[in-house]
């Protein structure tokens, strides 16, 4: 018994310092981390696209060029495969093309609706859009006037109608904003059936008029 | 005779760590990484199962469109780390389906099809197209996979060139009203998930066709024309049956109460802080 559980205690330790030593070696350096998770990527995508293949009895391929516009890999590795697929495709028509046909933004947009957590992701990034537009229009604000004084005299005319176009487009989101916003509040209101959902509409408008700016005001109301 | 025992006690020792070793050994060849943690703590449940073509339709079926959707989930993260161009073509798990492809790409099946197809290589993407900047679905993904957002980027924030920065400030005001869009989606999405809950479909049935009947009068009108509508929606409400009658009734008039209450306080503070957040912004500029 003492043999064994000397024996259990040595297998837990090996364990936890291979899953240990390896992580480190992962994040010592951030090119080899990236590097190193490309090509596990590229091997996992291709091993999904297999077994994909294999468990519903369908054929799949899979092309795959770099960023410079060269042919990395395909998936079946015979191109003759895959060249016969892409044929097929080729020759249906557009509107059968059509169907469930996603590219990039399509297919995180709807994987995106389908996260529970939406809302939270939604106001970190709103609020970090914010913090930096703010910072942007001030450095833009202090970098003009002083371009009037390093640019010539035919640049300086441009600048020059820069800034009076700018301000006019501030005056106008804000003064536009408080009415759309409000003709928005009473349709998304009359719409909302439940009570539950009615009355937590009202607590978050509430919450943040109190908490933050006017800019806020309409993103509450949207809500 | 002293000999004897001793022997045996060491061979009984050797065959119960052989027997000890072994099964954990064909347990790990099975799992994961983190399964062998989980192994080495609880004894671990999960199996893989064997990559062979299932049988029943069924679970075929099912199998496929998640496993499918996981594939395009992995080349998806492929092409936002490395700007790769990725298409993907897979046949319908059965020939009675009236689809032919489902296909992911990126920047586009059919471009990335017809260089193969030609033998030339891909036009190379650029890396911060207008487009990609001011998806959000894309912001959030990249987010996700530890890229960070574009407006906190160094060069950007170091820049001197106000044609750059106004730019970015219009890219990121375009991204700002999309990202609005898409909350009144997820609000809709949830709305419609909240109605399916709902114990009685007459009631919801009932609810819907009320409000749409509301909506556009609260588009033209000022909210005391409200009121105005209750005998004409009294009339139909009548007609339809008796049972749901009273528990309408209730609800429309509590929901009326607090929607004037908290618009007109909404409606003040609104003025108010337009009033005083225009004037500091004037007085800024």
């Amino acid at each position: 018994m003492d043999s064994s559980m000397s024996t259990k205690k040595k297998t837990k330790l090996s364990v936890r310092n291979q899953t240990c030593f390896k992580k480190s070696s992962l994040s010592s350096s951030s090119t080899a981390k990236k590097t190193t998770n490309l090509s596990m990527r590229e091997e996992t995508m291709f091993k999904k696209a297999l077994e994909l293949s294999t468990l519903c009895d369908i054929e799949v391929c899979v092309i795959y060029y770099g960023r410079d516009g060269e042919l990395i890999k395909t998936w079946p590795e015979d191109q003759s495969k895959v060249r016969d697929m892409a044929e097929r495709f080729s020759k249906l028509h557009e509107r059968e093309r059509r169907k469930k046909r996603t590219n990039l933004s399509l297919f995180l947009r709807k994987k995106i609706l389908d996260d529970n957590k939406l809302s939270e992701k939604v106001l970190e990034m709103k609020d970090s859009l914010e913090s930096g537009l703010r910072v942007l229009q001030d450095k833009l604000l202090l970098l003009q006037p002083e371009n009037q004084t390093e640019l010539g005299q035919s640049r300086a005319v441009s600048s020059t109608t820069n800034p009076l176009s700018s301000p006019e487009d501030h005056h106008h989101q804000q003064w536009t904003e408080p009415l759309v916003t409000g003709v928005s509040n009473t349709e998304q209101d009359l719409s909302t059936s439940p009570l539950s959902n009615h009355q937590s509409k009202y607590s978050v408008f509430v919450y943040n008029h109190d908490s933050g700016s006017f800019y806020q005001v309409p993103d509450s109301i949207c809500f | 005779m002293r000999f004897v025992p001793y022997l045996y006690e060491i061979e009984r020792l050797w065959l119960s760590l052989v027997n000890y070793l072994s099964p954990r050994k064909n347990k790990n060849r099975r799992c994961g990484e983190i399964d062998k943690i989980r192994m080495v703590k609880k004894g671990g449940t999960k199996r893989k199962i064997a990559i062979e073509t299932i049988q029943k339709s069924d679970y075929l079926r099912v199998t496929c469109t998640k496993r499918r959707e996981g594939l395009f989930s992995k080349a998806s993260q492929l092409c936002l780390l490395s700007d790769a161009q990725i298409a993907i073509l897979a046949t319908p798990p059965t020939s009675e389906s009236n689809i032919s492809f489902y296909s992911f790409g990126h920047s586009s099946v059919d471009a990335v099809v017809s260089s193969f197809l030609s033998g030339q290589r891909c036009v190379p993407l650029q890396e911060d197209t207008k487009e990609m900047r001011e998806d959000v679905a894309i912001c959030l993904s990249r987010t996700n996979l530890g890229l960070g957002f574009w407006w906190n980027n160094e060069s950007l924030n170091k820049s001197e060139n106000p044609q750059e920065i106004s730019d970015a400030i219009n890219s990121m005001l375009t991204l700002l009203s999309n990202l609005k869009e898409l909350s009144g989606e997820e609000a809709l999405v949830n709305d419609h998930k909240d109605l399916k809950k709902n114990e009685r479909s007459d009631v919801v049935l009932q609810h819907g066709t009320q409000y749409e009947t509301l909506n556009p009068n609260s588009n033209t009108t000022t909210i005391c024309c409200v009121p105005d509508e209750l005998p004409a929606n009294s009339n139909e409400i009548v007609g339809i049956s008796p049972n749901p009658l009273i528990m309408l009734e209730k609800k429309k008039s509590q929901i009326e109460e607090k929607f004037e209450k908290e618009w007109q306080v909404s409606v003040t503070r609104i003025e108010n802080e337009a009033t005083s957040s225009y004037a500091k912004r004037r007085r800024s500029i």
